[in-house]
């Protein structure tokens, strides 16, 4: 029951329009990918779905459940941030406490399931110190330990890679993906720009691109509309990983590649 | 900062303007110590600047046989009491002003800044018929109002520079976990503000611990004066007892001093993160 479906969903700053015409459907455990330039809306979108963002039309059904109105740590979402957005005045295990504790957990419940979710990070040691004594990577497993611990039905990721260097990006990257094996009824949402991680992770790929109108004008990137390539589509999804992303014409992924119209505008 | 070409000038200027000041704000607070410690004859005697003849404690248990110890009870109560609310209300409005967007949030945070511009003396008069008609003439506590009122505008000001520098993603995070507006302020930005905070906690412990007009105005009693009464009051008592009033300005400046040797590194981490942020 951790399926996310959005209709019609659109999303404007004022008089700003970010996001339109949003129709999703990403299934029951899952790894959807979005992917997309920098600033096309993919944040958005994922906080749009996390709850920290109004959703101005449209409607967001997580589980079958209406979540339009439904505060944040209501939704069974759990969310992993860019910069990690560790609390840096609590030490790591009540980091990871932090929302069970909100939620009147039993405490030997919190403890049993934070020392779970040290243990599979392997970062039992570390579990007493501040995120300012943590090197990145570790920052990165207890920012994914909160998530875990709070058991949610749809894990967010907003490219959790991108302040890592090199070598322990694709170790992480790998680690995210036995997460998904580890949890298996989760949905998986994952943003990023980075095709091949795109490509490494991903069961589904949703393509978001700038708007027209930017290239016009010059102006902020104000229109986006997802495309969602089906798993099977292989091809695509390789040639995707040497062109421009932005490029493809309109409605032709899916027909000429594909060889059939499986996206969903 | 520096240019190349002053580079010279100010490795010298910079310590003798240090020492400068330094000389400034000790030297009258030596004179006094000393002063302090001469009897009476001693300071018609000898020449003003002379040292002291002897280490002579008689000014200060003279001072702390009388009432002093009363108005420092009261300093102690009106002075903590008040910082207390001043950074409770103060974070709180900072928050407020700095997170949630609301109408005309602006134009309040903007007036609130605008307090700072009143001079303090204008609210003198009426601050003094509120504080009759409230019943609160010539209390402890009837200070503690008026304290918290002159302090918050500069306050708020620095809590919420302070608050607008943390990351909007803890925010969410928090969120996410579950907290609403007030969890938020109580769990995340008042922690994170601890620099800010003791900044705001020092600045106005200071002002308020010598704050004479209010003081003055607001109380009419020995029992219910705070420390910067004292002097007025013992100037009255001891007539020409200069040693005397000079033990009373060393003992009310102690506590201060004492505070600040304690928490010295604490203090100029404050007022460092504020005045860089601020
Ligand atoms: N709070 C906001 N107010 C106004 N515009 C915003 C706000 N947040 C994001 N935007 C705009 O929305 C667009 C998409 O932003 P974002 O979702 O962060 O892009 P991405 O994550 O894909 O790089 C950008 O043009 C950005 O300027
Ligand atoms: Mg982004």
């Amino acid at each position: 029951m951790t399926q996310i479906i959005l209709e019609n969903v659109e999303k404007r700053f004022a008089k700003l329009t970010v996001l339109h015409d949003i129709n999703l459907n990403i299934e029951d455990g899952q790894f959807c990918v979005f992917l997309g330039p920098s600033g096309c809306g993919k944040s958005t979108l994922l906080r749009m779905i996390a709850g920290i963002e109004e959703t101005t039309e449209g409607a967001l059904t997580i589980g079958g459940e209406i979540m339009n109105d439904v505060p944040p740590a209501e939704r069974r979402v759990a969310m992993v941030f860019q910069n990690y957005a560790l609390y840096p005045h609590m030490s790591v295990y009540e980091n990871m406490a932090f929302g069970l504790k909100q939620a009147k957990t039993p405490k030997a419940d919190i403890e049993r399931r934070v020392n779970e979710a040290a243990r599979m990070l392997q970062i039992e040691p570390l579990l007493d110190r501040r995120p300012k004594q943590l090197s990145g990577g570790q920052r990165q497993r207890v920012a994914i330990g909160r998530a875990i611990v709070r058991q949610p039905a749809v894990f967010l990721f907003d490219e959790p890679l991108s302040n890592l260097d090199a070598a322990l990006r694709v170790h992480m990257r790998s680690e995210i993906a036995n997460l998904h094996n580890d949890y298996p009824e989760a949905s998986m949402i994952y943003v990023t720009h980075d095709q091949t991680e795109a490509m490494a992770l991903a069961d589904k790929i949703v393509l978001l691109r700038a708007g027209p109108d930017v290239t016009k004008k010059g102006a902020l990137p104000r229109l986006a509309r997802p495309r969602t390539l089906p798993p099977s589509c292989k091809p695509v999804c390789c040639r995707l990983s040497r062109l421009p992303f932005n490029e493809f014409p309109e409605g032709d992924v899916g027909k000429r590649r594909c060889g059939r119209s499986g996206y969903q505008a | 900062m520096r240019k190349k070409q002053g580079f010279k000038v100010s490795r010298v200027a910079i310590p003798v303007l240090g020492l400068f000041w330094l000389a400034v704000t000790t030297l009258p607070f030596i004179f006094v110590a000393f002063m302090s410690l001469k009897t009476q004859q001693e300071t018609f005697i000898k020449p003003f600047w002379a040292l002291p003849e002897s280490f002579n404690l008689s000014n200060y248990i003279e001072v702390l046989e009388g009432s002093f110890l009363i108005y420092l009870r009261n300093s102690l109560f009106v002075i903590s009491t008040s910082v207390v609310i001043i950074m409770l209300f103060s974070s709180m409005a900072a928050y407020a002003l700095a997170r949630l967007k609301f109408k005309f949030s602006d134009s309040l945070f903007a007036l609130i800044i605008a307090g700072m511009i009143v001079p303090l003396h204008v609210t003198l008069v009426p601050v003094y018929l509120m504080t009759r008609s409230m019943g609160l003439y010539d209390t402890p506590a009837g200070l503690i109002g008026p304290y918290v009122a002159i302090s918050l505008p500069i306050s708020v000001f620095i809590l919420t520079e302070f608050m607008r520098q943390v990351p909007k993603e803890l925010e969410e995070a928090a969120k996410l976990d579950g907290c609403g507006p007030f969890k938020v302020y109580w769990k995340i930005f008042l922690p994170l503000s601890g620099p800010g905070l003791s900044t705001v906690a020092i600045y106005n412990g200071i002002m308020l611990w010598n704050e004479f007009v209010f003081a003055y105005v607001l109380t009419s009693s020995t029992d219910r004066r705070t420390l910067p009464l004292a002097v007025w009051d013992f100037q009255g008592q001891y007539a020409s007892n200069v040693p005397a009033i000079m033990a009373v300005v060393t003992l009310s400046a102690l506590p201060l001093i004492i505070v600040y040797a304690i928490g010295q590194e604490k203090i100029v981490n404050g007022m460092m993160a504020g005045s860089l942020k601020g």
